[in-house]
Order: structure tokens, then C-alpha cells, then sequence
């Protein structure tokens, strides 16, 4: 995975096409609404909205595909899936798996951005 | 639709993908990008904007967060119901052939999966709508000159054809300047005979001189 452990930067790097500032703006865009995602999708399991939390998790796959988060853009799509057909038994356990891992991904997409915007 | 450069609306609820959107498309200089959150602003955009979008680039799940959103495909149905004349690539996140099935079958331009070659070939479709945009209008513009060609060149040819056909029948008819002869004869006799002059009278004068 190079430089980070649950991040990697080279898709970013070439949708960049060299820009430093837009790496930036997408990594505090990443940081900002990722969260907020985790977040709505535990609402919705708490309101049992399970096609919220399938529609949440659809838009987090294509983010976490540009940091690099392969695993994630898997789980995610396995708990879009289960939203979808209210396979509702594994979901709870998922969204906790998947922030989790956004959890530890975070301080290395801090460093990286404290890093960008230094250069 | 007068300018050389396309038009290109983006459509998407992930602000994400839209940002990389207008990011990576916004390189070609010949692209004029426009981004939307949702569709129901782009369609009020394009229909309340004298230049209308070339390409339409829209995600299938518009709907995936907001229920109350307008998807993807009604935005598609809606598009082609108007008078927009702007082709729809639509966007999704995952194969899926009902997706593809349905956006096709509703007149999308494309299908295209958002995976990391994505962007390269929304960019060639662009770039493909575009120059159809551009060689339909020149089609259009030659079909009009020939038929004002035909139009005046048949104009020409029935004057022509009449001018022959009077030519035709006049020859056949008699010399219009006969029957004028006919009525100066007429006309002499007449004043011949109201001069008591006989033509006859004439020649038996003429007769007795001789003899």
C-alpha cells in the first residue's frame, strides 16, 4: 500500500492531474462528509430505514474508492446491497466495521493534507 | 447552439464525484462545465437558459439519499421529452444491465459505470456528441441550400418550358400578322366599294386601252 497503511493516494494523485489544491479541497470534502454519512446511516438503522442506509452507503463507495479504500468501497457495497433487500441482521455490525476503519484511515488523511498544504 | 464550444451539464447528488467530475472534464478547453446537484435544478437551468446543453452527464441514482429526489432515468424521460436536443450520458456506480437496459432503452447517449476509466470515456463521448451535433447541422444547412437549389433551378426550367410550349403553339397557329392583312384587304374593298372604285371595272378599262 506504500506510504499509508489504510489509504492510498495514487488514484487521487492522477485524477489530480498535478493540482495540490485539489487534492485538498477532495480530502476535507472526504474528511467533512464521511462522517456525516457514518452518522445518517446510524440514524436510519435506528429509524429502520433500511433503504436510507443502502442509498447512504451507495454514495460512499465511489469516495472511499478515491482515497484508496478498496476494502471499504467493498463493505460498503455489501451494506448497500443488504439496505437494498433489507437483509437487516448484518447491517448494524457492518456500518460499526466501516467506521472503525474510517476511524484509523483519518489520521493518515490528516497527515497527508497537513503535508499537501505545507508543500 | 452557435458556439464552437460544448456545453456540458454535470448532474450528481455525490459532491464528491462532481467535484472530480468538473475537475478532470474541465481540462479539455473546449468544454464549458456546469455543475448540478441534483436534477431538478439542471433541468430548470436548461430550460430557462437561451444556451442549452450540448451533454447532459447524469447519475442514475439521483434518489439513493433523497427519496423525494427526481432519479436519474425520470430526469432522462424528462429531457427527452423537451426540446432540449441534448444527449444524456448516464451515470452509475455498479453494473447493472437493468440500468443499462432501462437508460438505453429511454434514449441515453451512453451507459457508463463510474470505475477509473469513467472519466475517459465520458470525455470521448462528449467529444463524439459534439462533432454529430456539429456534421448534423451542416446536413441540415447543405439539405436546405439543395432544396433552394432545386426550388429555383425548377422555378427557372418551368418558365422556360412555358416560354417553349407559347413558342410551339404560336408557331402552329397562324401568323398573327395574317388575319391584320386579311382586315387591310377587307378594309381597302370596303373603302374601294364606297368609292364606287370596282376592281373588276379596273381591268375591263385596262382591256379597251389595249385594244
Amino acid at each position: 500500500m506504500g506510504k499509508y497503511e489504510h489509504i492510498d493516494m495514487s488514484y487521487l494523485d492522477e485524477l489530480a492531474l498535478g493540482s495540490n489544491e485539489f487534492k485538498v479541497e477532495m480530502i476535507e470534502s472526504f474528511l467533512k462528509s464521511t462522517p456525516e454519512s457514518i452518522m445518517q446511516m446510524k440514524e436510519a438503522i435506528s429509524a429502520t430505514n433500511w433503504k436510507t442506509v443502502g442509498g447512504v452507503a451507495h454514495k460512499l463507495k465511489t469516495s472511499f474508492s478515491f482515497v484508496g479504500m478498496e476494502n471499504m468501497v467493498q463493505l460498503s457495497r455489501e451494506i448497500q446491497d443488504a439496505g437494498l433487500e433489507a437483509r437487516i441482521e448484518d447491517i448494524p455490525r457492518m456500518v460499526e466495521e466501516l467506521e472503525d476503519y474510517y476511524l484509523k484511515s483519518e489520521v493518515e488523511l490528516e497527515n497527508e493534507l497537513e503535508e499537501l498544504k505545507n508543500n | 447552439m452557435a458556439s464552437k464550444r460544448t456545453l456540458v451539464y454535470l448532474v450528481d447528488d455525490d459532491e464528491m464525484y462532481l467535484k472530480t467530475a468538473v475537475h478532470t472534464l474541465s481540462q479539455n478547453r473546449s468544454f464549458d462545465i456546469k455543475s448540478f446537484t441534483s436534477g431538478e435544478k439542471a433541468l430548470a437551468a436548461a430550460k430557462a437558459s437561451k444556451r442549452k446543453p450540448h451533454v447532459i452527464v447524469l447519475d442514475y441514482f439521483l434518489n439513493s439519499e433523497d427519496s423525494n429526489a427526481i432519479s436519474g432515468l425520470e430526469i432522462l424521460k424528462q429531457v427527452k421529452q423537451t426540446k432540449l436536443e441534448s444527449e444524456v450520458i448516464m451515470l452509475s456506480g455498479q453494473e447493472n444491465i437493468d440500468v443499462a437496459v432501462n437508460s438505453l432503452k429511454y434514449g441515453a447517449y451512453d451507459y457508463v459505470v463510474k470505475n477509473k476509466s469513467a472519466f475517459i470515456r465520458v470525455q470521448n463521448d462528449i467529444k463524439r456528441v459534439f462533432r454529430q451535433m456539429i456534421k448534423d447541422k451542416e446536413t441540415k444547412k447543405l439539405r436546405v441550400f439543395v432544396f433552394s437549389l432545386l426550388f429555383v433551378i425548377g422555378l427557372v426550367a418551368g418558365v422556360a418550358v412555358l416560354f417553349a410550349v407559347d413558342s410551339t403553339f404560336m408557331g402552329l397557329l397562324p401568323d398573327p400578322m395574317k388575319p391584320k392583312e386579311k382586315t387591310n384587304k377587307a378594309t381597302t374593298e370596303n373603302a374601294n366599294k364606297q368609292s364606287g372604285i370596282n376592281n373588276s371595272n379596273t381591268i375591263n378599262f385596262q382591256d379597251t386601252l389595249q385594244k
